[in-house]
């Protein structure tokens, strides 16, 4: 039961952060080394929410969300605006030294939280809420996590396909120089989509502590995780990003329970996410999209198409 | 109404087109050909804006917009259609048409569409269709669909027959001279097909390694055996 | 000790990173972009010393090992360490066969892993040699037999018997590592082959047809560069006298990336200013930590400032700080036709 819930909960973090990263790589083409660390910056601000109103931190949902729609729009902004049309190579390196900084800030303001409001900001937990259901006890995040998640996605999914800035982003995300030669804001069009990518990240950053010990590093953890949903889903599918998050998410706490029951470490886990990116790539480099989508204008990751 | 001064244009510092000259009037087509590489496609590319100026200007209705970028010479008129890939093809033929609206102010709404559709019945069947389904011959039409939306007075056409068939692109050139006819639009076509180009225009450009070699009228040019054959490969018997 | 010490300190760290920026200019000369595992190549050099040189000289010394490799390496290394003060051959021994294992060992991965290189996208590219380089950092990290776990491993000092001079001895070793590196840096990176072959990279219909010549220059590129890493690895472990498979992480590797960034691409000296460039950010912040004290924690603000000099660098200043030279050949050619010229003026 225990083991459903961590699924449950750990899949709907990864879906809603790798659903994001799917939407600014498929977007602007940046694999974003940054973008776990939207959800732990979501996650502090539903500590500080916490912490100064003294609420439950699923209320900060809005705030976190916030929070980590505004990290990811100063990125785009501030970091990866400026380099438009440079390398795949340039970009990537830049989001690197931005996951530094992001990183390295998120540990200043640890200390700073501690020392001013004294509660502990390194390996934080929040308590969950259990509720009575029939004669079922259950943890509030079996429900809330998948549910809130479901919903975040429907809401992202109305937006991109029922609404003319969906229409704007879908287009931009095709051919950004096309858009721009019918009048369309490119830039304004991509600082929304990375506003949304990263408010979805910074939702996921709320339910993170309740499962999870928080810190500013647990970016680089999950980050692994992402690509490899990202990558199984198959680039430049949202859809297939959803359905590969699940797996991973699920797969990966069954394999290290059983493994830990086998008494094997579970330092290892995220050899699993390695394991999936490097198999993905090399056997079916269009990802689970490349199973169901017959000619797909995805963003496939070979350099040359050889068929 | 255009009036081009000299353009040099380039990318980056390689200079592609060296110092062209011309000038067009409304409801006036001027064919841009020649051979391949000679610069039709960056001379178009440096009048909207997408390719640096490295020289000259470009003046439209009597202002220079040289250095005026590309979305607000779209609201100044001028319609630019890209060398394939005009269209999303991600996106319905109906989400095609509200993308170019909604350049538009607010209260310019679906009424635009459904006129321009007037001009294209053969959209009208295929709104609900993604771009990616159609044929060439369909996707060159909304793309064009897409441009007339905003009432263009200018329309610069970057090889709109290239990926079609003998039979869609004489369609689609009769569907431009429809257009240049009901709306006295200046229309600038450079084409790869000269004799196609030279038909139906009635001014003419030639390029040749970027330089402007011949600025007059298009029978003339089709007529002149040495020009035509030498730069356009028309063979003397026609 | 004092100051002296601290300058061979630094000299010897300074010809680690400068290998390994070396060996990364090299390689993202021919792949396009940096070897991202390449803290993986690095480790092995660094693990062959940690887990071999200690289980040699036991073994060479004819003594037997006792008790699990874990909590006895140190114990053991120190031993060695004894009787390498006394027998130089002992200690060249050691040093010879850890260098051959490394080697060959990094240039066996390195041919591995130009195989994905070809057929990926860069930056998919650089996620496999990134997943691939922390394979390596938990495999050691979780299995004690190969560099004792988080524990680490001690490493013979096989330089003991040069007495006081040791240091001295292992800044030799290093130095003469950088010029061996130097050296097949400048060779490959302006060989002619190379240079014609780096200017149709991003050719599609050329690099196809020359498709198996392009894919050989980069197994002998990444081969190479993954045995200077190595090499680099094992100056390191003698330089520290210990290995820990955490010192080996991505981190490490985006170091050496911002190195090479700094320091300029069109350079040949480019990754060694590079490298200089870090470490005297690196240690003037960490003596500026001792002048002015600030409310914050010195190392995230280091950290910060790192990032975001990589950041500005990449938007202002993309070639780096070296200025852009044309390759050495030409430069020769002109050089000795206008000796030629003033000869003749003569």
């Amino acid at each position: 039961m225990n083991l459903l819930l961590e699924a449950i909960s750990y899949s709907s973090v990864l879906a809603l952060a790798s659903v994001g990263l799917s939407l600014c790589i498929i977007t602007t083409r940046v694999s974003n080394f940054a973008h776990a660390d939207y959800v732990v910056v979501g996650a502090y601000a539903a500590l500080l929410f916490k912490a100064l109103s003294g609420l439950h931190p699923y209320l900060s949902l809005p705030l976190a969300a916030l929070a980590g729609g505004v990290a990811a729009l100063l990125s785009y902004l501030l970091v990866f605006e400026p380099l438009r049309g440079r390398s795949i190579v340039t970009l990537m390196i830049a989001s690197m030294a931005l996951d530094l900084i992001i990183r390295s800030a998120l540990q200043l303001f640890a200390d700073h939280v501690q020392s001013f409001l004294g509660i502990f900001a390194r390996g934080f937990v929040f308590r969950d809420i259990t509720v009575q259901l029939g004669g079922l006890k259950l943890e509030l995040l079996a429900v809330a996590a998948p549910l809130t998640s479901l919903f975040l996605l429907a809401l992202l999914y109305f937006l991109l396909f029922k609404t003319r800035i969906g229409i704007r982003m879908r287009a931009v995300a095709e051919n950004a120089e096309l858009a721009e030669v019918l009048g369309v804001n490119v830039e304004r069009t991509l600082s929304f989509s990375w506003f949304v990518s990263g408010a979805l990240a910074g939702a996921a950053g709320v339910f993170l502590p309740l499962r999870f010990s928080v810190s500013p590093d647990s970016g680089s953890f999950i980050l692994l995780t992402l690509f490899a949903a990202v990558i199984l889903g198959g680039l430049g599918s949202l859809t297939g990003t959803l359905v590969a998050s699940c797996l991973v998410g699920f797969t990966e706490t069954l394999l290290v329970y059983g493994l830990s029951g086998l008494g094997v470490s579970t330092a290892l886990r995220p050899l699993f996410a390695f394991s999936v990116i490097i198999l993905t790539l090399l056997l079916q480099p269009r990802g689970l999209a490349g199973l169901w989508a017959a000619e797909r204008r995805g963003v496939l990751p070979w350099v040359w198409r050889r068929r | 109404m255009l009036l081009v001064e000299n353009l040099s244009v380039g990318y980056g510092k390689m200079e592609v087109v060296h110092g062209v000259s011309f000038s067009l009037t409304r409801g006036k087509v001027l064919a841009v050909v020649g051979p391949n590489g000679s610069g039709k496609s960056t001379l178009l590319r440096g009048i909207f804006g997408t390719a640096s100026v490295l020289g000259g200007r470009v003046m439209y209705d009597g202002r220079d917009v040289t250095r005026v970028p590309p979305h607000v010479k779209v609201s100044m008129g001028m319609a630019y259609l890209p060398q394939v890939r005009g269209v999303f093809e991600e996106l319905t033929v109906r989400e095609n048409l509200e993308l170019a609206l909604m350049s538009l102010p607010r209260d310019q709404g679906w009424e635009r569409v459904e006129e321009v559709l007037e001009l294209f019945p053969e959209l009208k069947g295929l709104m609900g269709r993604r771009a990616r389904t159609l044929s060439g011959g369909e996707r060159q039409m909304l793309a064009i669909a897409m441009s007339m939306v905003r009432r263009p007075r200018l329309l610069m056409l970057d090889e709109p027959t290239a990926t079609l068939a003998p039979k869609a692109a004489s369609a689609l050139v009769r569907k431009i001279l429809e257009l240049r006819s009901s709306y006295d639009l200046a229309v600038v076509l450079v084409e790869q097909n000269a004799k196609l180009a030279l038909e139906v225009s009635d001014e003419a450009l030639l390029m040749v390694s970027g330089e402007a070699k011949y600025l007059g009228s298009s029978g003339e040019l089709l007529s002149n055996p040495h020009l035509a054959e030498l730069y356009l490969g028309l063979s003397r018997t026609r | 000790m004092g100051v002296e010490a601290a300058v061979v300190d630094v000299c010897v760290l300074y010809a680690v990173y400068a290998i390994l920026a070396l060996s990364m200019e090299l390689e993202y000369g021919e792949l396009g972009l940096p070897n991202f595992a390449k803290a993986a190549f690095f480790a092995l050099g660094a693990f062959s010393a940690g887990a071999l040189s200690a289980r040699l000289g036991v073994i060479l010394l004819g003594m037997d090992w006792e008790g699990a490799f874990r909590e006895r390496s140190w114990f053991y290394a120190t031993v060695v360490t004894r009787e390498v003060a006394r027998t130089p051959l002992l200690g060249a021994v050691i040093l010879a066969v850890v260098i051959a294992v490394a080697v060959v060992a990094a240039a066996l991965l390195g041919v591995l892993a130009s195989y994905p290189t070809l057929r990926l996208r860069e930056d998919y590219l650089a996620i496999s040699l990134i997943a691939f380089s922390e394979i390596v950092r938990v495999a050691a990290r979780n299995f004690d037999a190969i560099v004792g776990g988080t524990f680490g491993a001690g490493v013979v000092d096989v330089f003991a018997w040069a007495g006081s001079a040791r240091y001295l001895v292992l800044l030799l070793f290093a130095l003469g590592s950088l010029a061996l590196s130097y050296t097949v840096y400048l060779r490959l990176s302006t060989s002619r082959y190379g240079r014609v072959l780096r200017s149709i990279r991003d050719d599609e219909l050329a690099a196809l047809t020359l498709g198996r010549d392009v894919w050989k220059l980069r197994m002998k590129t990444l081969a190479l560069g993954s045995t200077l890493a190595a090499i680099a690895g094992v100056v390191y472990a003698l330089y520290t006298g210990a290995v820990n498979p955490d010192d080996f992480t991505v981190g490490k590797t985006f170091v050496v990336v911002m190195m090479v960034v700094l320091g300029g691409r069109g350079n040949p000296l480019g990754p060694l200013a590079g490298a200089a460039l870090y470490i005297l950010l690196d240690k003037a912040l960490s003596f500026a930590k001792h002048l002015v004290a600030i409310p914050v924690d010195v190392n995230y603000l280091s950290y910060i400032i790192f990032g975001v000099s990589l950041l500005a660098v990449l938007r202002w200043r993309p070639q780096g700080l070296m200025p852009e030279k044309p390759p050495l050949t030409l430069r020769k050619e002109v050089l000795l036709s206008y000796l030629r010229k003033e000869h003749a003026r003569e």
